[in-house]
């Protein structure tokens, strides 16, 4: 009898680890809308976090996104100004992982196309490379971001960005696999280098990463 | 009988192999962080995908002979023991 609770037990606790049912704590400044204009949304909760170093804890009294490299005039925004500056959008849009789960999301932030204006970009720049906080890069030419009105968000479903999910800024890069969402920007980098590889781009992802192709294809 | 055993078993060992480099290179996607730490760098992230993504099809035909080759055996034991 002994084995069979032991057994029994064991195999609840292997469950109950692999499951990913444990829910994180986090702490949100107001509570998320599930539905938005008839659409049903997925949870804060339903990300799973796959970071390269664990959540990143940025301090906002000094925080600054940068856009840098090949422009007229670099720009320092604090927090309050990239948020209060520019114009906000909302959008509801899937973020799919290469590991197989998917979460439907509305984002609320500004255009990266009216940050990047704002700087005035130099002939010949055709690449945008985006820096995380914790040293993550990746990169996505500066039509798709344009042409697309890809979002810096800073709420998701209507909650400011904890940590966890990437405060102060994720991008929002629709229709791209979710290594291109990159968390924690603080710095847009625009570049004529059309061939840079970010972190997960240099160890084999696809530097394209189109939804409709698979994340190994260039 | 003695050359179908060698190969039964050896299809069952590929089998096993197969089971288990399913299950790593799975964690290895998810948990690779820590698969990446013990197989020092080896099985990293895109590895790990690329070999989880083309292992289904070997794994099924591994997984069919396996399936066949037992129903063989168990019929060939039971004409032998007249059951």
């Amino acid at each position: 009898m002994k084995k069979i609770i032991a057994l029994l037990v064991g195999f609840l606790f292997i469950i109950l680890v692999f499951s990913g049912c444990v829910q994180e704590e986090l702490f949100l400044d107001a509570v998320e809308v599930r539905e938005y204009n008839g659409e049903k949304l997925s949870s804060i909760f339903d990300f799973r976090e796959n970071s390269i170093k664990g959540t990143q804890y940025i301090n906002k009294s000094n925080y600054l996104l940068k856009i840098t490299g090949l422009v007229k005039n670099q720009k320092n925004y604090t927090y309050n100004e990239t948020i209060n500056n520019f114009q906000n959008y909302k959008k509801v849009i899937t973020l799919h992982c290469v590991e197989g789960w998917s979460v439907k999301i509305l984002w609320d932030g500004i255009l990266v196309k009216d940050l990047i204006e704002e700087s005035e970009p130099l002939e010949g720049t055709n690449t945008l490379i985006f820096h995380a906080y914790d040293g993550y890069t990746t990169s996505l030419p500066i039509e798709y971001a344009e042409g697309n009105n890809i979002l810096l968000a800073f709420k998701i479903n209507n909650v400011t960005l904890p940590p966890e999910r990437g405060w102060p800024f994720q991008l929002v890069a629709e229709s791209k696999w979710g290594y291109k969402w990159i968390k924690w920007v603080t710095e847009i980098e625009l570049s004529d280098n059309a061939d840079y590889e970010g972190y997960w781009e240099s160890r084999g992802y696809s530097n394209n990463a189109d939804l409709n192709k698979s994340y190994f294809d260039d | 009988m003695e050359k179908f055993r060698i190969v039964r078993i050896s299809i069952d060992l590929l089998l096993i192999l197969l089971i288990a480099l399913y299950i790593i290179t799975g964690f290895g996607i998810t948990e690779y962080h820590v698969v990446e730490t013990i197989t020092f760098s080896v099985l990293s992230k895109p590895v790990s995908h690329l070999i989880h993504s083309n292992l289904i099809i070997p794994f099924l035909i591994i997984l069919i002979l396996h399936v066949l080759l037992s129903t063989k055996m168990i019929s060939y034991y039971r004409k032998l023991f007249g059951k």
